[in-house]
């Protein structure tokens, strides 16, 4: 089989076509800032976060900013505390976390250069507790006879 | 007065009532005490309407001469620039406006920022290139007062503020903004007492002129007056 | 009554991960308005610092700021806040009264002496101490008592920053700010009538958090929050700058959102988060809802010359003022005029035919 032979479907949207680019300076401000993350985090690995609440973006902006960006390959649902949206975006290294509360209302919202969110990776502390928490499960297996004995009645 | 606040209420409420006072009361003496002086009735026969005659004085000394730009180009292009943008920076800045609207009842369109703060930019510099060349001209240098150099300062002052506080240059704004409409109340108090009465005296004095020597013009001749 | 326990085992006996303590404190770290690089930083802190006590107490107000704070459910970030932090004191949120609620203020100031904080919400009369009394003592008292071992004292809303609505012009009560009394204590006001919950929970986070009070403006507020103006932020800003403006409520322009600096907006002068941080969990602030900003987080907004006069103008009765120069600068005029008619006769007076033989006699 020859590798042209393997349908590709590129998805990615000329931004010209759908959005007027708004000529502000705060989407082109953040947008250079995810350029720059990028280029560190090609060159040393090394992460960028931008808070998105401390940036004067109105809401209209932010959704312009998260149109342009798109969604990407990966989307991750987190629920702690209410539910977060973690994705990435068409831009490979480019993360979009949205924390909600347990309301549903959105806390907080980021924009990170990395490659993969910290918040996805188990957590250490939480590993250790599944430790023993896989142990109590293991603890709570009942033995086959009793199993056997104590469920049926003969 | 412990705060920027206060201090933008004073200035706003008791200082403003001050400068005003000074300032109407302060150009009514001044008006009526030149009126009242009094001229020699002109007798000879008006050759055609003083008011036109008048009228045509104020306005066409507004134009320079021919001939005197090449002989002061500096205090010419810098004079008109001068003014314009003052005029600019007053009278078109929508906020200025709003003053203007509720003190006398009359309002116009104002100008979009970026030109009125340019034209406070152009004013200032060239407040600044008169003043130096004040400095530099020997003659000039001479027979400058110490009012001139208050008058200078007094104009330049509510430009600066007044760039400050819309460029939020420094912290608390509001302290800023009372500074400028300081600045502008220093201007009104000694505005009646100095040659900011050019003001007003400048119109006075062309259309007497006007009349003066539209009587003495020939019969449905315009002259150059 | 006073439990130790950090917010990490706080939060994991509510059943919440790691994961959950690191959203948390990232979430944390952006309404702090901290760079995110710091929400490490706040999760290490967060695990070490103890619960600190407050005492919440009730002065000349309305209790509109404990409303504000209390309008967020549960379980909002605001609220893990008060969980972590034990109010021992509250007047409007305690279920205790009379002597057990004084009792349990009593309790929390012996127990944390020199570590509480004090909240103070309302202004303070000085004219008369009988004008608000709690339990028969004065407000003046119960200040200076609480205050005295208090770590920092927090004035909540515009009254305990800056004396608000009782101050207002005549002040019949001689209504002062906390910091009009109290001189030897860090004081920081989170002004506003009301402030934004998210303001007032920020500040109790950053204090349990860092264990310090943030950096505060030259009016005691915390400039995390009241840095920029509400006009600076504003995203009606665009049309102030193209000089675009709203004349009254319903016309194209208010239509269309432009600015509202003519309506009596007082944006320019107002230090608050409003644009930013907006109401009601994000929905909306009082510009995007069509009306001016009525300056509520500065001193003396109420005396500020009226909600719906620009800001530029004059605060003063100008025809009256006019009226007055008019009269006296024509009657000054006048005799002015008539002083000089009365010199120049004179002089005409004076006036003796000379001719060249008396100048050559002189000479």
């Amino acid at each position: 089989m020859n590798i042209d032979t393997i349908p590709v479907n590129v998805e990615f949207r000329n931004n010209n076509e759908n959005i007027v680019f708004d000529k502000g300076l705060n989407i082109h401000s953040v947008l250079m800032e995810i350029q720059h993350g990028l280029e560190i985090l090609c060159k040393n690995s090394n992460k960028t976060m931008i808070d998105l609440g401390a940036i004067p973006l109105a809401s209209f902006e932010r959704n312009q900013l998260f149109e342009m960006l798109g969604q990407g390959e990966v989307q991750i649902h987190l629920s702690s505390l209410g539910e977060s949206e973690i994705y990435e975006t068409l831009f490979s290294g480019v993360w979009v976390i949205k924390h909600r509360d347990e309301q549903g209302d959105i806390n907080a919202m980021f924009i990170e250069v990395c490659n993969i969110p910290e918040i996805i990776l188990s957590q250490q502390e939480d590993v250790s507790a599944a430790v023993t928490g896989v142990q109590e499960l293991i603890d709570s297996l009942q033995p086959l006879a009793k199993l056997e004995f104590g469920n049926h009645q003969f | 007065m412990n705060n920027s606040m206060d201090f933008l209420l004073w200035v706003k409420g008791p200082a403003f009532e001050i400068a005003l006072f000074i300032f109407v009361a302060g150009i009514l003496i001044r008006v009526i005490e030149i009126l009242l002086l009094g001229r020699k009735a002109d007798l000879s026969e008006a050759r055609s309407s003083d008011v036109r005659a008048g009228i045509r004085t104020v306005l066409n000394r507004s134009i320079p001469e021919s001939g005197i730009l090449k002989k002061a180009p500096f205090v010419i292009i810098v004079g008109y620039l001068w003014h314009i943008c003052w005029f600019i920076s007053f009278f078109l800045f929508v906020p200025h406006i709003e003053v203007i609207n509720y003190l006398l009842g009359i309002s116009w369109p104002g100008l979009p920022n970026q030109f009125v703060d340019t034209a406070a930019v152009i004013a200032m510099i060239s407040l600044l290139a008169m003043l130096i060349y004040r400095f530099n001209h020997p003659v000039l240098r001479f027979i400058s007062t110490r009012e001139d150099y208050l008058v200078w300062l007094v104009t330049f002052l509510p430009l600066l503020s007044g760039y400050f506080a819309f460029h939020h240059t420094f912290e608390p704004y509001a302290m800023l903004l009372g500074l400028h409409i300081l600045s502008v109340e220093l201007f009104l108090v000694i505005f009646p007492f100095t040659k900011l009465m050019h003001v007003i005296t400048v119109l006075m004095a062309r259309w007497y002129n006007g009349v003066s020597l539209g009587r003495k013009e020939p019969e449905n001749q315009e002259v150059q007056s | 009554m006073f439990t130790q326990d950090s917010l990490g085992k706080i939060l994991k006996s509510h059943g919440v991960s790691r994961r959950g303590f690191i959203k948390f404190c990232s979430t944390l770290t952006s309404m702090l308005a901290l760079h995110p690089a710091m929400a490490a930083k706040v999760a290490e802190s967060l695990e070490k610092v103890q619960r600190p006590s407050v005492i919440w107490l009730h002065f000349q107000e309305c209790t509109g700021c404990s409303e504000s704070l209390t309008r967020s459910h549960a379980p909002t970030i605001e609220s893990l806040i008060f969980d972590y932090i034990s109010l021992d004191y509250h007047e409007t949120l305690l279920a205790a009264a009379g002597d057990a609620a004084e009792k349990a203020m009593h309790e929390a100031m012996q127990a944390h002496k020199g570590k509480y904080l004090l909240v103070v919400e309302g202004s303070i009369p000085l004219a008369n101490p009988g004008f608000s009394t709690v339990g028969g003592q004065s407000n003046l008292d119960v200040l200076q008592n609480v205050a005295k071992d208090a770590a920092a004292v927090i004035a909540v809303g515009s009254c305990a920053s800056f004396g608000g609505l009782p101050n207002a012009d005549p002040n019949p009560t001689g209504a002062v700010s906390v910091s009009d009394i109290i001189k030897d204590k860090p004081i920081i006001n989170i002004s506003g009538c009301p402030p934004i919950p998210v303001v007032i929970t920020g500040v109790l986070a950053h204090f349990l958090t860092f264990g310090v009070l943030p950096e505060l403006d030259n009016l005691g507020r915390p400039k995390t929050f009241y840095a920029n103006t509400i006009h600076d932020r504003c995203y009606r800003r665009p049309f102030y700058d193209k000089g675009l403006f709203a004349e009254t409520f319903d016309d194209e322009g208010a239509k269309k959102g432009w600015c509202l600096y003519r309506l009596g907006c007082k944006g320019p002068t107002t230090y608050n988060a409003c644009a930013t941080v907006k109401w009601n969990d994000q929905t909306s602030w009082p510009v995007e809802a069509g009306h001016g900003c009525l300056g509520c987080s500065e001193p003396r907004f109420w005396d500020g010359g009226g909600f719906y006069k620009a800001l530029s103008l004059p605060d003063s009765d100008v025809r009256k003022m006019a009226g007055y120069a008019v009269a006296t600068g024509l009657a000054a005029g006048a005799i002015a005029g008539i002083a000089n008619k009365i010199k120049k006769q004179d002089m005409l007076k004076q006036h003796e035919v000379v001719s060249v033989d008396d100048w050559d006699d002189k000479s």
